[in-house]
């Protein structure tokens, strides 16, 4: 493996998004950071910043508030960038399955390379979930640009679809 | 001055900047009763960031980004080749206006506060060393840094002048207490919250590069014999990370403060010493 390819799956930065689970998954990432868990060994560290991330964790089973909120974050990592679901209600709407605010899991908004279930998630299982994304993230390069469904369906040209990535770029 | 040990160091910063980064993060986890990371992550992620997409906000804030970094490669450049200290204050301070430049010219909130707060981290820094460099003045009689370099063992003669250099590493090197511009809980990076993938790559070198002046101003004290020199960086160093780990960010205002009324006086009642000759 070149520097390079190695270089990508060994420092992965972590962006966290709740999109309105109850707080035990964010509660279990957290505690990944932990001395106990610690996956800084794996190079991975916390950024908060969409701009700076290639893993994107998300919880929650997305209300309809967070839908648009979830998708700019999303617009927002550069490629190459894998999606993690964590937790049961992230991966198809958990507990709060069709309730009138949800929308059944981050599949149904943006595409998710890995799924992690549990409710709550356990650290091992998140850490293993984030190794497998890595697995992924090394084949994925910058050039592979995947787009949300519903950013297909509003514009079907790929002409239109430029303009809007621009948009959100400015912001 | 040997000509060739400067050159060497200079065109290997970079790989010794690098180093040092990685020692530091590990250092900071074995603190924190933590594996940490390999030491040579920030490798890694200097070489993750060359391969993102690129997303350009505009022209004007990657060309600081550019910038910054070779401002602080000429401050670097002067102080291993042994230029003029001042002159490398200047770039230093000039390095970290450039970045806060560059952090104006976006819309994000949290980058103008972060410009502004590098501002003051300019403010907090440079009259510290600038004092520093008229305290060498008394002591060497000279701002060449190619004769300082010939000096034995300064810290004899301005020991509170060092004292108060390791009162502002914190700031220098946006550390705790005194990381208020980078602030990565609060302000998520400040100026360089905008920068991704290979813009931000300028920026993350340019950090090592700065870690490397900090070692030489460290080394500056304590020249004459290299195993001296190596320990007393190690142990400054070691000291600044322990702080780091052990205490709470304080706010802009503080460090301004603090930085003003400790580090100033300190390397003040130095020169005043060095001048009646009791040091
Ligand atoms: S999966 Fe369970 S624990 Fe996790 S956020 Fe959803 S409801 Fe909470």
């Amino acid at each position: 493996m070149s520097i390079f390819a190695l270089s990508r799956v060994k420092s992965p930065w972590i962006l966290h998004y709740d999109t309105g689970g109850c707080n035990g998954c964010d509660i279990e990432i957290l505690a990944v950071l932990t001395p106990r868990y610690d996956v800084e060994r794996f190079g991975m560290i916390n950024r908060g910043n969409p701009k700076q991330a290639d893993v994107f964790l998300v919880t929650g089973p997305v209300t309809k508030r967070c839908r648009e909120r979830l998708i700019n974050l999303y617009l927002q990592v550069p490629e190459p960038k894998v999606v993690v679901a964590v937790g049961s209600c992230a991966c198809d709407g958990g507990v709060f399955r069709n309730m009138y605010n949800v929308e059944n899991g981050v599949d149904k908004v943006i595409p998710v390379d890995v799924y992690v279930p549990g409710c709550a998630a356990r650290p091992h299982q998140i850490i293993d979930g984030v190794v497998k994304a890595l697995e992924i993230l090394s084949k994925k390069t910058k050039e592979n640009i995947e787009l949300p469904e519903y950013i297909k369906e509003r514009f079907p040209s790929l002409n239109d679809r430029r303009k809007v990535l621009e948009e959100m770029r400015k912001r | 001055m040997d000509f060739l040990l400067p050159a060497s160091l200079l065109v290997l910063s970079p790989l010794i900047g690098g180093l040092l980064e990685g020692t530091f993060r590990k250092l900071n986890a074995r603190m924190q009763n933590r594996v940490g990371p390999p030491i040579v992550q920030p490798f890694y992620d200097l070489f993750k960031l060359l391969q993102k997409r690129p997303i350009l906000i505009n022209n004007y804030h990657v060309i600081m980004a550019y910038a910054h970094l070779v401002a602080m490669v000429i401050a670097l450049a002067t102080f291993l080749l042994g230029g003029d200290f001042l002159l490398v204050i200047f770039f230093h301070g000039m390095s970290l206006a450039l970045l806060s430049m560059g952090a104006y010219g976006v819309r994000s909130s949290y980058s103008q506060v972060g410009a502004t707060r590098e501002l003051l981290h300019i403010l907090a820094v440079e009259p510290v060393l600038i004092m520093i460099a008229a305290n060498l003045y008394l002591n060497t009689g000279t701002f060449l840094l190619s004769e300082i370099f010939n000096s034995n063992f300064l810290f004899k003669s301005m020991p509170l002048a060092f004292l108060a250099l390791v009162a502002v590493l914190p700031a220098k090197l946006k550390k705790s207490p005194f990381d208020v511009s980078e602030a990565h809980q609060e302000i998520i990076g400040g100026p360089e919250i905008e920068y991704s993938g290979p813009f931000y790559a300028p920026i993350y070198l340019a950090k090592w590069l700065e870690e490397v002046l900090s070692a030489g101003l460290i080394a500056m004290f304590f020249l004459g014999n290299p195993v001296i020199t190596l320990i007393a960086i190690s142990v400054t160093f070691t000291f600044v990370l322990a702080v780091d780990n052990s205490t709470a960010r304080l706010s802009y205002w503080d460090m301004v403060k603090y930085t003003w009324e400790i580090s100033i006086p300190l390397v003040l009642v130095n020169l005043v010493l060095n001048y009646v000759g009791v040091l």
